[in-house]
């Protein structure tokens, strides 16, 4: 693989994305865990998949059209709720639906022959271009800068959004900013790991960290660092083994999520039995 | 005798699609005093709270903080909010001392700005002052209710607050605890204006200065002693009442001045 790595530049972006999508989700994924915005984090991804298709029809780049649903349907749940008192679940609901709905009429209208849009729904992270390293090297650097310099604010947001408000802090558009960097983050993994997968990547890292620690920002550290080492193994196993990369990430998350919490329950009993 | 106020508000209407919450609010609340206010669940105490700390705005009315706008009073750290302890995730993965520290934020964006030493020495003073000081490294979910209810107190006062706003404080926690908040909101805010929500009528008595009743609308009594003909308005059923020793004031809602 190290031969690879330096042979192919499809290998080295490949290997730039896993690291960057690690760190994105080791920080957001936390915050939706967090927060229990798993369902929404979904909800965002398949309406991408309406920005995907708009891209193909019109003939530009699929992930900025991804970019733009995703960012826009993060902001319209945001204000929505806001607004009025619709049930998240179900605006979610309805917005995951016609966000499918849309990219297939779009993929339907495309002049030619279908795209593999498979790509897009299961990811492929061999196929990252150089220009979808910049793009997602950009919202990465974006959203540590945005996340790592105001986390005291972040922290007291996360915590209690009303008090925050109470002592003058900005909550409105804190909410609106935070919809807003999910939406960049899943676009960034939407190219590792797809739509339909995106869930697992932003929650499964956090899932294994929070056996460890109790701390919002050493959660978000040690979780990025377990996706880093999980998708590159991933990575690598995929290579050889020759099985799509980011179903390979997804079953390594969740088999490691799984020992990792029955060796803990383990422990735990122990512990209490030799305590008694 | 003219007395500064530290909350007045006027005709303050508050309604929840057609229910309505709060009609015609229009009471002065003294500053540097300690104020209850009482009445029966769903008579709308929280919502006031949430009005005067700007989470709620109101349908009509006006509302001043010592005279100035509610935004002016948040953004200068004159709020100081104590939530309900019981509606927090406990499992929120922040430690002691980090949640009292939230309390220094401001609306200023300055980036990688860290706490101060002096804002990290008031921390632990203000958890020694509470008890909690040995506990400061504890994450929350560590934390018994009436532990955690100290730290969200200990938040707002970290600010200095021109006022205190609690919302049952001493909601599901045991007498000796209760009556170790009380004491501290005594002892740590000679000059602060509080006003607490409160269901804990015997607390009424010794340590507050002055009670307002809300059930929808205001009866607000200054220093007056509490009447049992005024709770029974209050709560529209017969409550008990075991306040006692309360000195004797009027208050005239409608001019809205304070006179001994």
């Amino acid at each position: 693989m190290i031969n690879a790595i330096l042979n192919y530049q499809f290998m080295q972006n490949a290997l730039l994305t896993a690291i960057m999508a690690s760190i994105v989700c080791g920080i957001i994924g936390t915050i939706v865990v967090e927060k229990k915005l798993v369902m929404m984090s979904g909800g965002i991804a398949h309406t991408a998949f309406g920005g995907i298709g708009l891209g193909y029809w019109l003939g530009f780049e699929p992930i900025i059209g991804a970019l733009i649903f995703a960012t826009g349907s993060s902001l319209l749940i945001s204000s929505i709720k806001r607004q009025t008192n619709t049930n998240t679940d179900t605006l979610i609901g309805i917005l995951w639906s016609t966000g499918m709905a849309l990219g297939i009429l779009f993929i339907y209208l495309s002049p030619g022959y279908p795209p593999d849009m498979a790509s897009y729904l299961f990811g492929d992270i061999l196929t990252v271009t150089r220009f979808d390293l910049y793009i997602i090297l950009t919202l990465v650097l974006f959203t540590l800068f945005v996340i790592v310099a105001f986390f005291s604010k972040w922290l007291a947001f996360l915590f209690d959004d009303e008090f925050s408000y109470v002592i003058g802090i900005n909550t409105a558009f804190m909410d609106y900013f935070l919809f807003l960097l999910i939406a960049l983050s899943i676009v960034v993994l939407i190219r590792v790991v797809g739509i339909i997968l995106v869930i697992a990547l932003l929650t499964t890292p956090t899932a294994i960290a929070k056996l460890l620690t109790f701390d919002l920002k050493k959660l978000m550290i040690i979780s990025s660092i377990i996706g880093m080492i999980i998708s590159l193994t991933g990575l690598w196993l995929s290579y050889y083994l020759n099985i799509p990369s980011g179903a390979m990430i997804i079953l390594l998350l969740s088999g490691v999520f799984f020992i990792f919490t029955t060796l803990f329950n383990k422990a735990k009993t122990r512990f209490k039995k030799k305590s008694r | 005798m003219n007395k500064e106020f530290a909350v007045s508000l006027k005709d303050v209407n508050v309604s929840f699609g057609f229910f309505n919450v709060l009609s015609d609010i229009t009471v002065n609340i003294p500053a540097s005093e300690m104020t209850a206010i009482i009445g029966p669940n769903g008579g709308g105490k929280t919502t006031l709270l949430k009005v005067i700390t700007g989470l709620i705005k109101p349908d009509s009315g006006t509302l001043k903080i010592f005279d100035k706008d509610v935004s002016f009073a948040r953004e200068n750290g004159w709020l100081g909010y104590v939530p309900q302890a019981a509606q927090f995730d406990h499992l929120f993965p922040v430690g002691v001392e980090e949640v009292v520290l939230m309390g220094t934020l401001r609306k200023q964006l300055i980036p990688f700005k860290n706490y101060s030493k002096t804002e990290r020495e008031k921390a632990h003073k203000i958890l020694k002052q509470l008890g909690l000081f040995e506990l400061r490294k504890r994450q929350i979910g560590q934390l018994s209710g009436g532990q955690l209810q100290k730290v969200l107190i200990g938040r707002a006062l970290i600010n200095d607050p021109k006022i205190l706003l609690l919302d049952e404080p001493t909601a599901s926690i045991d007498t000796k605890t209760k009556n170790q908040i009380f004491q501290i909101l005594n002892q740590l805010t000679p000059n602060m204006s509080i006003l607490i929500v409160t269901h804990d009528m015997g607390a009424i008595s010794s340590y507050f200065d002055s009670v307002a009743c809300l059930n929808k609308n205001i009866h607000y009594h200054g220093s007056e002693k509490l009447t049992q003909g005024v709770i029974d308005n209050t709560f529209g059923c017969p409550v008990d009442l075991i306040a006692h020793g309360v000195p004797h004031r009027v208050f005239k809602e409608d001019e809205g001045v304070y006179h001994d």
